[in-house]
C-alpha cells in the first residue's frame, strides 16, 4: 500500500517535471516570427528600420500599430484594402482617391467623421511598402527591432548620506570610553599595590557606585545635562514651524524623477505661472491630459496612478472622450511660507534669473518632492546679502544712478540684493 | 539653591521631551501662532467653502473677457480649422529680438519636447518612444500651413497634441507661431520668405 502510494506520487512528480521541461524547451525553441519577413536577414532588417523611421516621422503623429489614435490602427491594414496599390494611392493623395469614387476610401472617411488625412506625395511607392512591411513585422512581434536593447535604468535608490560616518564616530567614541575606563581601573589597582607595599594602605569603604559618582563627577554631570538639554530645547524651538525635509504623501504618486529627470520636460511646461505671477502654479488636470490621453501606462505603477488622472479629468480611456465633469486634484502643499511673509516667484525667476534648483534642490532626482531649503528668514537674508544683481543693461534698475556711477568709477565691484533694499523689513513683511 | 536646580532640571527635561527629537517628514509638525501663519483670505489654490465646487480659482463668468484675454470664437471642428486657416491672422508686430528671445524660449519650454529643438518633429519624447512623433514643420504636412491653422491647433490641440490655451496666452501663442515661421523661413532660404505675413517686421 505504502509503496504503491509513494510510486503514484513519484509518477505525478515526474509528469509535472516533464510538463515543465517541455514548456521550458518550447519557450527556448520559440523564435520570434514577423509574418513572412525574415528579420535575421540583414537587408530586410535595414529595410524595416527604414520603414520604422518613415513611420515615426510621417504616420506616428496620428496612427499607432495596435490602437486607434487620431486615425485608425494600422494593424492588418493590408487586409482591409483590396490591394497594396490602393493603399499607396490613399497615402499619396487620399482626396483624389475619394473623388474617384473608391468605396472603401469613402467609407473610412465617413467612419472617421470626415477628418482629413494629410497627403504624402513626396513618399515613393517603395517608401509606402517599407512602412506597411514595418507595420506587418511590428504586428507579428512588437518591439522586434529593439530586441537586445537594454531597458533604461530606473534611478537607483539613493542611500541617505552621512549615516555610515556617524556610526563610525559613535563606535570610536565607545572604544575610547572603554579604553579610558580600563586604564583608570589598572592605574587604581597599581596605586593600591604601591600603597600596600609602602604600608599606608587604607581600605576604601565606599561602594562601587560611590567610587564612580564622586561629588565632583556629580556636579559635572548636572552641568553637562543642563547644557545638553538647553541646546536641544533651543534647537527644537527654532525648528518649530520650520519644515525642511517635509515630504507629504501626495494623492497621486507623480514622479519628478521620471517626468523631469528621464523625460526632460521643462519645469515651466507645467509650472507655467512661474515667470508671470507670485505662484509657480500647480498645473490643472488638463495639462496632464496633454500627454496622458496617449500615455496610459507608467513604468512603475502601470495604469493605477494614471487612472486617477482620468478620474479627475472625467476622461474615459475606453471611449476616448471626456464623459464626466472635471474635479481638481487635491495636492498637498509642500512649501509653506507663513502668511506674514510675501514671496513672489516671478521676481526671483524672471527678474533675478534664479534656477528652480537653487531653492528647490535637485527636483529632477526626486521621486517624491520634499522641501529642500529651510525657508527660514536667515536663509532668505543670507542669499539676499550674497546674491549679485545683474545691473548692467537692465532697464529695471536704471534709476539707481549712484550705483551705476560707483560701478563705472570702480568704487563698487558688484551690487547685491541687499544694496537695493533686499533686507529691508517691509520688502517681505507688509 | 538645590531646589531651584532641581526645578530647572526637570523643566528642561520635560520640555525637551515634548519638543521631540524624532521628526516624521510625512506630517508638517507643530507650529506656534498659526493665526499669523495662515492666510484668512482664501488663496488661489486653497479649498473654498463659499463656492459649491470648493475651488477658489473660479472660471470667468460666461460672456466676460478677462484683462489681456482674448475670445476665440471659431469652433473646434474640421470646418472651424479650415475657417481659421483662411481668416485668422497675426495681429501683432514682433521684433526679431522678441522672436529669437522670448519666442524661442516659449517654443523650447512648450513645444520642443515633441516637435524637437530644430522643429523636425524629433523631440526627446518621440526619440525615446514615449510619445508619437509629430510631423516635421518642413515636410509635406506642415511646410505651407497657414498661421491661422497653427493658432487653431494651439488653441484646441490637433491629433495627438493637446490644447495649450491654458499654458500660453494670446500674445505668446502668436509669438511661438512667429518663431516656428522664422524656422520654416530659414529652412526655405531667404528668397521665398513669407515673413511679412506673420511677423510684419517692415514698418
Amino acid at each position: 500500500m505504502m509503496v504503491s502510494c509513494f510510486s503514484r506520487i513519484m509518477k505525478f512528480r515526474v509528469l509535472l517535471i516533464v510538463c515543465f521541461l517541455s514548456v521550458a524547451f518550447g519557450a527556448l525553441a520559440y523564435t520570434p516570427s514577423t509574418g513572412d519577413l525574415n528579420v535575421a536577414d540583414a537587408a530586410t532588417k535595414t529595410r524595416l528600420e527604414g520603414g520604422k523611421k518613415l513611420f515615426k516621422s510621417n504616420c506616428a503623429s496620428c496612427h499607432a500599430v495596435d490602437k486607434d489614435l487620431t486615425g485608425p490602427a494600422l494593424m492588418n491594414v493590408w487586409e482591409r484594402w483590396e490591394s497594396e496599390d490602393k493603399i499607396i494611392q490613399w497615402v499619396k493623395n487620399n482626396s483624389s482617391l475619394r473623388a474617384s469614387g473608391d468605396a472603401y476610401a469613402n467609407k473610412i472617411f465617413n467612419d472617421w467623421k470626415g477628418s482629413v488625412m494629410t497627403g504624402f506625395p513626396s513618399l515613393t511607392n517603395e517608401n509606402v511598402i517599407d512602412i506597411i512591411d514595418y507595420v506587418r513585422a511590428e504586428t507579428a512581434n512588437p518591439g522586434f527591432l529593439n530586441a537586445g536593447a537594454t531597458a533604461p535604468a530606473v534611478g537607483a535608490a539613493v542611500a541617505p548620506s552621512g549615516t555610515s560616518s556617524n556610526t563610525m564616530w559613535w563606535l570610536i567614541a565607545a572604544l575610547l570610553a572603554i579604553l579610558a575606563y580600563g586604564l583608570s581601573v589598572i592605574s587604581n589597582k597599581l596605586k593600591d599595590v604601591v600603597d600596600e607595599k609602602e604600608g599606608n594602605f587604607v581600605a576604601d569603604k565606599r561602594t562601587a557606585l560611590q567610587k564612580i559618582f564622586t561629588p565632583r563627577v556629580k556636579s559635572a554631570l548636572k552641568l553637562f545635562t543642563i547644557l545638553f538639554l538647553g541646546a536641544w530645547l533651543v534647537k527644537s524651538a527654532i525648528g518649530l514651524g520650520r519644515l525642511q525635509g517635509y515630504q507629504p504623501t501626495q494623492p497621486i504618486k507623480f514622479s519628478h524623477q521620471l517626468h523631469v529627470g528621464q523625460n526632460k520636460i521643462e519645469c515651466q511646461y507645467c509650472h507655467s505661472g512661474v515667470e508671470k505671477s507670485r505662484h509657480a502654479v500647480i498645473p490643472s488636470v488638463s495639462v496632464c491630459m496633454n500627454c496622458h490621453k496617449y500615455v496610459q501606462k507608467g513604468p512603475k505603477y502601470g495604469k493605477t496612478e494614471i487612472a486617477k488622472i482620468y478620474k479627475h479629468s472625467g476622461w474615459d480611456p475606453e471611449k476616448g472622450a471626456f464623459v464626466n465633469a472635471p474635479k481638481p486634484i487635491e495636492w498637498v502643499k509642500v512649501h509653506n511660507l507663513p502668511d506674514h511673509v510675501y514671496f513672489n516667484h516671478s521676481q526671483h525667476v524672471k527678474v533675478g534669473g534664479i534656477a528652480c534648483q537653487t531653492c528647490h534642490g535637485n527636483i529632477q532626482e526626486m521621486e517624491e518632492v520634499k522641501q529642500f531649503s529651510p525657508l527660514s528668514m536667515g536663509w532668505c537674508i543670507n542669499c539676499h546679502r550674497q546674491s549679485e544683481v545683474q545691473f548692467a543693461n537692465n532697464d529695471y534698475y536704471s534709476i539707481f544712478e549712484k550705483y551705476h556711477d560707483d560701478i563705472k568709477s570702480g568704487k563698487k565691484a558688484k551690487v547685491t540684493v541687499e544694496d537695493i533694499g533686499g533686507t529691508e523689513c517691509q520688502k517681505c513683511h507688509y | 539653591m538645590a531646589r531651584i536646580t532641581k526645578i530647572v532640571f526637570v523643566a528642561l527635561l520635560v520640555t525637551s521631551l515634548l519638543s521631540s527629537c524624532i521628526r516624521n517628514y510625512k506630517n508638517p509638525g507643530r507650529e506656534y501662532m498659526p493665526d499669523m501663519a495662515h492666510s484668512t483670505a482664501y488663496d488661489a489654490s486653497t479649498l473654498n467653502p463659499v463656492f459649491k465646487d470648493s475651488v477658489t480659482n473660479q472660471k470667468a463668468p460666461a460672456g466676460s473677457i478677462g484683462r489681456g484675454k482674448f475670445i476665440y470664437s471659431i469652433a473646434n471642428t474640421p470646418e472651424g480649422y479650415e475657417l481659421a486657416g483662411s481668416t485668422i491672422k497675426n495681429p501683432f508686430v514682433f521684433s526679431k529680438e522678441e522672436i529669437d528671445g522670448e519666442g524661442k524660449k516659449l517654443y523650447t519650454v512648450n513645444c520642443a519636447i515633441c516637435h524637437g529643438t530644430e522643429g523636425d518633429g524629433n523631440g526627446h519624447l518621440p526619440s525615446i518612444d514615449k510619445f508619437p512623433q509629430p510631423p516635421s514643420y518642413f515636410g509635406d504636412a506642415l511646410a505651407n500651413l497657414p498661421e491661422g491653422k497653427m493658432y487653431h491647433s494651439v488653441m484646441y490641440g490637433k491629433g495627438m497634441m493637446g490644447s495649450y490655451a491654458s499654458q500660453i496666452d494670446h500674445r505668446e501663442r502668436w509669438l511661438v507661431i512667429a518663431y516656428v515661421r522664422s524656422m520654416q523661413n530659414a529652412k526655405k532660404g531667404a528668397g521665398a520668405s513669407p515673413v511679412s505675413d506673420t511677423t510684419k517686421i517692415s514698418k
